[in-house]
């Protein structure tokens, strides 16, 4: 009878939600060696349940990249589907790992933004990798490696599967990671194909911050319209924060390096 | 023709706390009259709360139950942390800073089906006291609230022949046994409860069933060689368990559980100027989490389950000394014992079964002496006293702690108003932890160490009472306190870390510590103060009671908002409840309660972005919310009105009881929690998840 009355009595409820909060300038930039440079500028907007989530894109920023040289680039949004992305090539400006790189993004009316990455001096390598076929059809992998150490810096690591000429997801593969006796090791799941590569990724701490954020957040953003009680019960039920690096802004300006090698 | 009068009195000294039974007779008159009852002030603990068994039945039915803790929650400055839970705050402590005792056994799990009912079976119930202030020296280990649950005392009468109750409501069905007192003075009561709502899924064909189920049990063995000696052997049994079960296509079980057992024994020896409790306890309390799926190849089927569990021994000998009519002395000692599991994975997976502790056991001693001194003179009562902690855990952590009490109350006479002020402080070795964000959420219990400090607190009351008749039937009670409670070291989960990260084989965690301390931020503070009062007003027809506590909660970590105040989650600056019994005969009466509390703090972001589509990795980006200050946001109020009307049936020996209630009458939809997402439309969408709408109950009880 408790079961019945329960199931039939929960009952969902939309609440009107607003908030008033003033928008700050957002800026995402990630370095990597041999890649493209990337850096996205926008705002934010105040949450409310009457409005359509919006993207408020800034195509009028001055977006400038400099080494501890002097040596400066200034990007360009030359995205036709985005233009709030502004791009430079490694043909004009050269990332190097251990390096100091600074970003300053000037918008009109609004106070510059500034922030700085220092890449890691150099990339993790796997220790030991191996497969194994899981229950649900696919894999379980298990590895491990050592840390990168470095006298001033932390780093953190995350594993992403990809086929060859697809762009390496450095935003997730966060879970399964561990820190045991002074080395990593990732137990997960995968469901991989022939082709499949895969990338361990050695990251600054702003972007490893900023990256764990952005995987629990995917999940809270999941619709649960259809999952069951079960489901209910083992959401991520904790808090989160957005850590920022950019100095009068929100956001992340963070590099990585990637160390890949086919699976099979 | 003889006049005898025979009845209980209170001694008219307001100082006094003692009953005395006095009779008088007179030559030659002989005449029955009605009962007469006498009562007058306890000059005594202000923050002090009484309710007996009768106080419980007159309170409306949850599901045609009389629950003892939704009873507690009607007391001034006490709350329940969410809708139609079970779990307490006390004066904007957090639910793990109360010590729910049971013949002075800890109950851990006080409430069954998330908080639907609690784990006390109030058919045994005789009284409770709630101490939410002026602790009495023997209690600690918890900074918010101590409650006293006494069973029934089968010495109240000597009887010939087996009485009990049985109760059957639309959620369970309970009963209580007394067995008849021996020539050797032993008696022997048992009680229990157990849910249906599992025997009938039996029946169900869907293809996904829910099985729900509950049970208590209680035995208690009492036994009086001699006027001086009185030896109590209580045991109490519960469990619960909500599974979901799928025959389709493979047998899948995924649940949910708790449970307690305990025992305890007590022997009390009272001579003319000295008694002394010596009591020995023992409880075990766990929650799992279990999934299974079976295959037609056996090599794939599997079985998880996770398991927390504690087990707590605890010694106590309290000895009471009257040193002269002024001078009472108590003093004593208590050991206690807890042995944590934190995390236990066992089960099997291609063919191999596991039994792993990824984080090992701990355990915690906890070791304190305590005395104080009642004094008594004029129309004043001086009670000060102290307890000595001293607590080893295994990882060789130590902490001392010295709590004074002092609690000081006078009795105005002219005016028939007693004043009391008083200062504890306490302390707590054990951490219980909850989820801190949207959903239901799970609880571990964390033990102290030297990084996770126990939990210390300073309280401070100020109150006064006041007694005087409308009418020479009606009497009323006035109570008002304010109080101010400043705690430190507590700990809440980090950043993205929740229950989760805790379990260690959770292969989906982003955030997973390396040892159990690295989810928690530690040092933190909290302060409560606020003003309590209360109004009870009640002749033989009718009685009414109004509580109303005004409190402010805040909490304040160095790694949060720069280390400035935010809300506890705790926080509710308006508690208020109001519940009437009426006695419309000997066979009818009613009963309405109508609770009131502000909505709890709530954190959830304050803005957003979005990147969109493009060409490379920050495609993979979602909408990323920006989160402003702590708890700044305030959930739904709360608020219902309950109705309950109960037909008395007197038989020869007998008594049958039929209620009918309504629970939650203008149907309202309180929140229990809430989540929220973005839909494929790009909508915003927080949702509110109530789970109690109104709700006829119907109950019989049948006394024997």
């Amino acid at each position: 009878m408790i079961g019945i009355i329960h199931s039939s009595c929960m009952d969902e409820m939309d609440i009107d939600f607003h908030t008033n909060s003033n928008s700050q300038l957002v800026v995402l930039g990630f370095l990597t060696p041999g890649d493209s440079i990337h850096v996205y500028v926008g705002e934010t907007s105040p949450l409310s349940t009457d409005q359509k989530l919006v993207e408020k894109n800034i195509s009028n920023a001055i977006v400038t990249l400099s080494n501890k040289f002097g040596v400066k680039i200034q990007l360009k949004n030359t995205d036709q589907i985005n233009p709030s992305i502004y791009v430079a090539s490694q043909n004009d400006f050269l990332i190097e790992s251990g390096e100091e790189y600074t970003l300053e993004v000037v918008v009109p009316n609004k106070m510059p933004l500034l922030a700085k990455t220092v890449l890691p001096t150099e990339k993790a390598r796997w220790k030991t990798l191996q497969t194994a076929a899981n229950r649900n059809g696919g894999h379980v992998l298990n590895g491990s490696w050592d840390p990168v150490l470095s006298p001033n810096l932390q780093y953190g690591y995350s594993v992403v599967t990809f086929n060859k000429g697809d762009f390496i997801n450095f935003l997730g593969g966060n879970t399964g990671i561990k820190l045991l006796s002074e080395a990593y090791v990732i137990n997960r799941n995968f469901f991989l194909e022939s082709n499949s590569q895969i990338a361990l990724i050695t990251k600054d701490k702003n972007l490893d911050e900023f990256s764990k954020m952005n995987e629990v957040m995917l999940e809270l953003n999941r619709p649960r319209k259809d999952e069951g009680f079960f489901s209910l019960i083992t959401m991520f039920k904790g808090n989160l924060s957005h850590k920022s690096n950019i100095t009068n802004g929100i956001g992340v300006f963070g590099s990585y390096l990637v160390e890949t090698q086919p699976l099979f | 023709m003889k006049l005898c009068v025979l009845y209980i009195c209170l001694l008219a000294n307001p100082d006094s706390t003692q009953t005395k039974l006095l009779s008088f007779s007179k030559q030659d008159t002989v005449r029955s009259i009605k009962e007469v009852i006498i009562r007058s002030n306890s000059l005594d603990r202000t923050t002090r709360y009484t309710l007996n068994k009768k106080e419980i039945n007159q309170l409306p039915a949850f599901f045609g139950e009389f629950d003892l803790m939704k009873a507690i929650q009607n007391l001034p400055g006490v709350s329940s942390t969410q809708e139609g839970s079970t779990d307490l705050q006390v004066r904007g402590g957090s639910k793990d800073q109360n010590r729910i005792l049971l013949d002075g056994m800890p109950i851990y799990s006080n409430s069954h089906v998330f908080g639907l009912l609690s784990t006390i079976n109030p058919l045994i119930v005789e009284n409770v006291e709630l101490f939410s202030g002026a602790f009495p020296s023997q209690y600690g280990g918890k900074l918010s609230s101590f409650i006293n649950i006494q069973s029934s005392n089968s010495y109240t009468d000597s009887i010939e022949k087996t009485q009990g109750a049985f109760e059957l409501g639309i959620t369970s069905g309970k009963f209580n046994l007394l067995f008849p007192t021996s020539k050797n003075n032993l008696s022997v009561q048992i009680a229990g409860r157990r849910s249906f709502q599992d025997l009938f899924t039996q029946f169900q064909t869907r293809k996904t069933t829910e099985k729900i189920y509950f049970y208590d049990l209680n035995g208690i063995l009492e036994f009086r060689p001699d006027s001086f000696n009185h030896f109590k052997l209580s045991t109490y049994f519960t469990q619960d368990r909500i599974l979901f079960e799928t025959g389709i296509p493979n047998k899948e079980s995924n649940g949910l559980g708790k449970h307690q057992s305990g025992g305890s024994i007590l022997w009390k020896r009272n001579q003319l100027k000295h008694q002394f409790d010596l009591r020995i306890s023992l409880v075990r309390y766990g929650n799992t989490i279990s999934e299974s799926k079976e295959f037609n190849e056996p090599s794939k089927s599997y079985r998880n389950e996770f398991e927390t569990n504690l087990t707590h021994l605890d010694v106590l000998w309290k000895n009471n000394l009257k040193i002269n009519d002024l001078i009472n002395l108590q003093f004593g000692t208590q050991f206690q014992r807890y042995i944590f599991n934190p995390i236990r994975f066992t089960g099997f997976q291609f063919n191999q079964t596991f039994d792993d502790s990824p984080i090992s056991k701990n355990h915690q001693n906890d070791a304190a002496v305590f005395a104080s001194s009642i004094v008594k003179w004029n129309r004043n009562h001086l009670d000060f006293g102290f307890r000595f902690s001293s607590l080893f855990n295994r990882d060789k952590a130590q902490e001392y702690f010295l709590e004074p009490r002092i609690s000081f109350a006078h009795s105005i006479e002219k005016y028939n108003l007693n004043l009391n002020v008083a200062y504890s402080k306490m302390s707590q070795p054990i951490h219980e932890v909850s989820d801190p964000g949207l959903g239901i959420p799970l609880e571990l219990q964390i033990p102290f160490s030297k990084n996770l400090k126990p939990q210390e607190a300073h309280i401070l009351s100020l109150g006064l009472e006041k007694s005087f008749s409308l009418n020479s039937q009606t009497r009323v009670d006035l109570k008002a306190e304010s109080f101010w409670k400043e705690s430190k070291n507590l700990i809440l989960f980090k950043d993205g870390y929740d229950s989760r990260s805790l379990i260690i084989n959770f292969p989906d965690g982003v955030y997973l510590p390396q040892t159990t301390e690295d989810a928690f931020i530690s040092g933190g503070y909290g302060q409560s103060k606020g003003l309590e009062f209360q109004l009870k007003a009640f002749n033989e027809k009718w009685s009414y009671i109004l509580n109303y506590t005004l409190s402010n909660s805040d909490n304040k970590f160095s790694e949060i908002d720069q280390g400035l105040s935010f809300p506890a989650f705790q926080h509710r600056k308006h508690i208020f409840n109001n519940s009437v019994n009426y006695n419309l005969s000997n066979k009818w009466s009613f009963s309405a309660n109508f609770s009131y509390l502000s909505g709890a703090p709530i954190h959830l972001p304050e803005s957003y972005y979005s990147i969109g589509s493009g060409n490379n990795a920050m495609s993979n980006m979602n909408t990323v919310y920006v989160y402003g200050k702590r708890n700044s946001f305030k959930m739904r109020d709360y608020h219902r009105l309950d109705v309950n009307v109960s037909r008395h049936v007197h038989l020869k020996n007998k008594s049958l009881h039929f209620n009918l209630g309504v629970y939650n009458v203008y149907n309202r939809k309180n929140s229990n929690f809430y989540y929220m997402f973005i839909d494929n439309e790009k909508n915003l969408k927080v949702k509110s998840i109530s789970m109690f709408p109104l709700m006829p109950s119907f109950s019989v009880k049948l006394d024997f």
